[in-house]
């Protein structure tokens, strides 16, 4: 049991950078990685031992983030582009800053599956037809 | 040699870039790639974009996992497995932190800072308040009309729920919240209060541990007064422009509505 714990909070750091990517908000980000730790430990059980467990873990966090989107959709969103602003993620160097801001802005543009894929791709390094998986899309669409 | 005839696709350079090239590809897309200057300047820009994600957003895997994000997980009462579990849950977040290398060092270190760090919640505290109190445009990030998802959140950031206690019936209505720096890294929440002559109330709220002090204490500095006291896991500081007596009637008055 102890092994299976230790698997999930072996990801945390992953998750929360996913999480941040993809939402680009830090309290936000932490809520989904809170709410995706609560519902794993709840269902370690369900967890197949010998299955890559950060796959497991990744595919929670994007259904946790599907429904929290659909739900916002049918409420109507409740963010203020002015709160979320100064808790973009930091440029890292000066040079870049620019295109990091505009690449964060662009990314909050985007449609959330695309940034998905985006960060599981080129963040994570997943290969293709695990992005699918754990999207549940086709494999042509992540391409 | 069929490989190499078939045209390079838009996969192809997606797949180019992204290092999930089929092996016997490579040669036809990097050939590509020498004659098509419009293809090499795609490839470029996925490159440096990817460089700039990497950029963005690896220092989160450094960063200190936030505690409230682990107490979550040590709470949860796991739907299908033994009860037994549950106990273990704390001990085992705890030896799982130490392997992984972060929170047992930083709850070790941390808990000893908590125990004393009274005084810097002192000066937390009252300068929230002096830093916040003479706001007019921005005195809080979320207003009393949003008192519920405040609450929400403050009580997720600090993993523990807090609430803002009702106190119209002594002349102080909410005027709304934030998020504020604790000692450590930690977080703290910050309610606001107005009465009708303006004066303005703060009530700041932090995680505490039971070995800290428990008893009601009055501190004064200049103009601004301050009760605080702790009732683990959380720690309050009531700060005020105003008599001893009238601030300890409101901090009465708030330690009955949040203690359990």
């Amino acid at each position: 049991m102890s092994e299976k714990v230790e698997a999930v909070l072996r990801e945390v750091p992953r998750l929360r950078r996913y999480a941040v990517a993809l939402l680009s908000d830090r309290s936000r980000a932490d809520d989904l990685v809170q709410d995706t730790l609560e519902r794993a430990l709840s269902r370690l059980n369900l967890w197949q031992s010998g299955t890559d467990m950060r796959r497991w873990l990744f595919t929670i966090m994007h259904n946790l983030h599907v429904n929290a989107v659909r739900r916002s959709i049918r409420r109507g969103t409740e963010t203020n582009i002015d709160d979320v602003e100064d808790r973009l993620v930091q440029a890292p160097s000066q040079t870049d800053s620019v295109m990091v801001r505009d690449l964060t802005v662009a990314m909050r543009e985007l449609p959330s599956e695309q940034v998905e894929v985006l960060v599981l791709v080129a963040l994570e390094g997943l290969a293709y037809r695990e992005v699918a998986q754990i999207l549940d899309i086709p494999l042509g669409t992540v391409m | 040699m069929a490989e190499m005839a078939r045209p390079v696709t838009e996969e192809d350079i997606h797949r180019y870039v992204d290092g999930q090239m089929d092996p016997n590809r490579r040669d036809a897309v990097e050939l590509h790639l020498l004659d098509d200057s419009t293809d090499a300047l795609t490839v470029t820009a996925y490159r440096h974009q990817n460089r700039l994600l990497r950029e963005s957003f690896d220092s989160i895997l450094e960063e200190r996992i936030p505690e409230g994000i682990l107490a979550a997980a040590v709470t949860v009462r796991p739907r299908y497995t033994r009860p037994a579990w549950v106990a273990a849950a704390g001990i085992v977040l705890f030896v799982a932190g130490a392997a992984l290398g972060w929170s047992v060092k930083d709850l070790g270190r941390e808990n000893i800072a908590v125990a004393s760090a009274t005084p810097d919640f002192k000066a937390f505290a009252i300068s929230a308040h002096r830093v916040y109190t003479p706001e007019v445009r921005h005195p809080v990030e979320v207003v009393a009309a949003e008192e519920q998802h405040l609450v929400q959140w403050l009580s997720k950031r600090l993993g523990h729920p807090v609430k803002a206690p009702a106190l119209s019936p002594l002349g102080f209505e909410l005027v709304g919240g934030r998020l504020l720096p604790a000692a450590d890294g930690q977080p703290a929440a910050h309610f606001m209060y107005q009465d009708k002559s303006m004066r303005r109330l703060t009530l700041y709220v932090r995680g505490a541990t039971s070995s800290e002090h428990t008893a009601f204490r009055f501190v004064r500095e200049d103009d601004t007064a301050m009760f605080y006291w702790i009732d683990a896991p959380l720690a309050y500081a009531l700060v005020g422009s105003m008599e001893r007596e009238e601030l300890h009637r409101i901090s009465t008055t708030v330690y009955e509505q949040l203690s359990n």
